[in-house]
């Protein structure tokens, strides 16, 4: 390693070194079923953009409402849109 | 960026910066219920911006629903049998959130400009490794431990005469591996088919 960060845990494994990819999140958000939009954040530049996208609420069962956004990221810029019949849905976002 | 610190890992990605927080592991637990068939286990977890990833074997999993409070969270998770029958299922659960504000009295500590932490070296990162869709498996080298963290849920419209049933992409994890399985996990209705995705999660010595 010519230059970098290493860390290890207590018991002396590895934990971090120069290979990582360590997640950092940028926001999160609630989005409503039938709404689109986009989120823009310089952040989205430093890294590999991902986004956690997951049904809010306390579904029984699975239905129609639990159809994905579908979320799209150019530049700094993440898209999503959950056109009908996606339901109310939690955004967590950040890079990798 | 004025002052602060900024690390970078080989090739060349942001590992850590004053601005965004690393995600760090805030709870683990593993789980044992009672499963003859199919099981929905409510996980709770206190912190800010939890997520979630699991690890289970020889059932399969898929996150179903979240639900947060303030710090509180909530999700639900489906477990399938695939089609091994134990009668109970094991899986362990590893959340990840902001670093604590509390703990963490030796090591490297980076804060924002508000003085909440950002990282802490004494908090294991959320180490993500790969993001794949939801169809197709991935395998670490021997001696890793991985575990699966999805990132939007399969659903898919499927006629089987004489009714309409939803199937998802569900996953499996042992070891350093990581199984899709397509299964029916309710009736359902028409014209759906989306494929969602996961991130393959490095939790060797967690």
């Amino acid at each position: 390693m010519a230059v970098g960060l290493k860390t290890w845990d207590a018991a002396g494994n590895l934990i971090i070194d120069t290979t990582t990819r360590m997640s950092r999140v940028i926001g999160m958000t609630s989005i409503s079923g039938g709404s689109s939009g986009s989120v823009t954040d310089a952040g989205f530049l430093t890294g590999a953009p991902y986004c956690i996208a997951v049904r809010s609420g306390l579904s029984s069962g699975f239905d129609n409402s639990m159809l994905s956004p579908v979320i799209s990221f150019a530049g700094s810029t993440m898209t999503y849109s959950a056109a009908s019949p996606t339901g109310d849905h939690l955004l967590i976002y950040g890079v990798y | 960026m004025a002052t602060g610190i900024k690390i970078y890992n080989d090739a060349g990605t942001v590992q850590i910066d004053e601005t965004y927080a690393n995600l760090v592991l805030v709870d683990k637990a593993t789980i044992t219920f009672s499963m003859p068939g199919t099981g929905t286990y409510d996980y709770f977890c206190s912190g800010d911006v939890v997520a979630v990833a699991v690890k289970v074997w020889p059932e399969t999993f898929v996150v179903k629903s979240s639900q947060y409070t303030g710090s509180s969270w909530l999700y639900r998770l489906s477990f399938f049998n695939n089609p091994e029958t134990t009668g109970t299922c094991t899986f362990t659960v590893y959340a990840f959130g902001k670093p604590p504000t509390s703990g963490g009295t030796v090591g490297l500590k980076v804060q924002d400009a508000s003085g909440n932490p950002i990282f802490h070296s004494e908090f294991k990162p959320l180490r993500i490794i790969a993001v794949n869709t939801n169809d197709t498996g991935y395998v670490e080298p021997n001696g890793r431990s991985v575990a699966a963290m999805f990132l939007s849920l399969s659903l898919y419209s499927t006629g089987v005469f004489p009714t309409v049933v939803f199937e998802s992409d569900t996953l499996r994890i042992s070891g350093n591996v990581i199984q899709s399985s397509r299964l029916v996990v309710d009736p359902g209705g028409i014209g759906l088919a989306r494929l969602g995705s996961y991130a393959a999660v490095d939790v060797t010595h967690y």
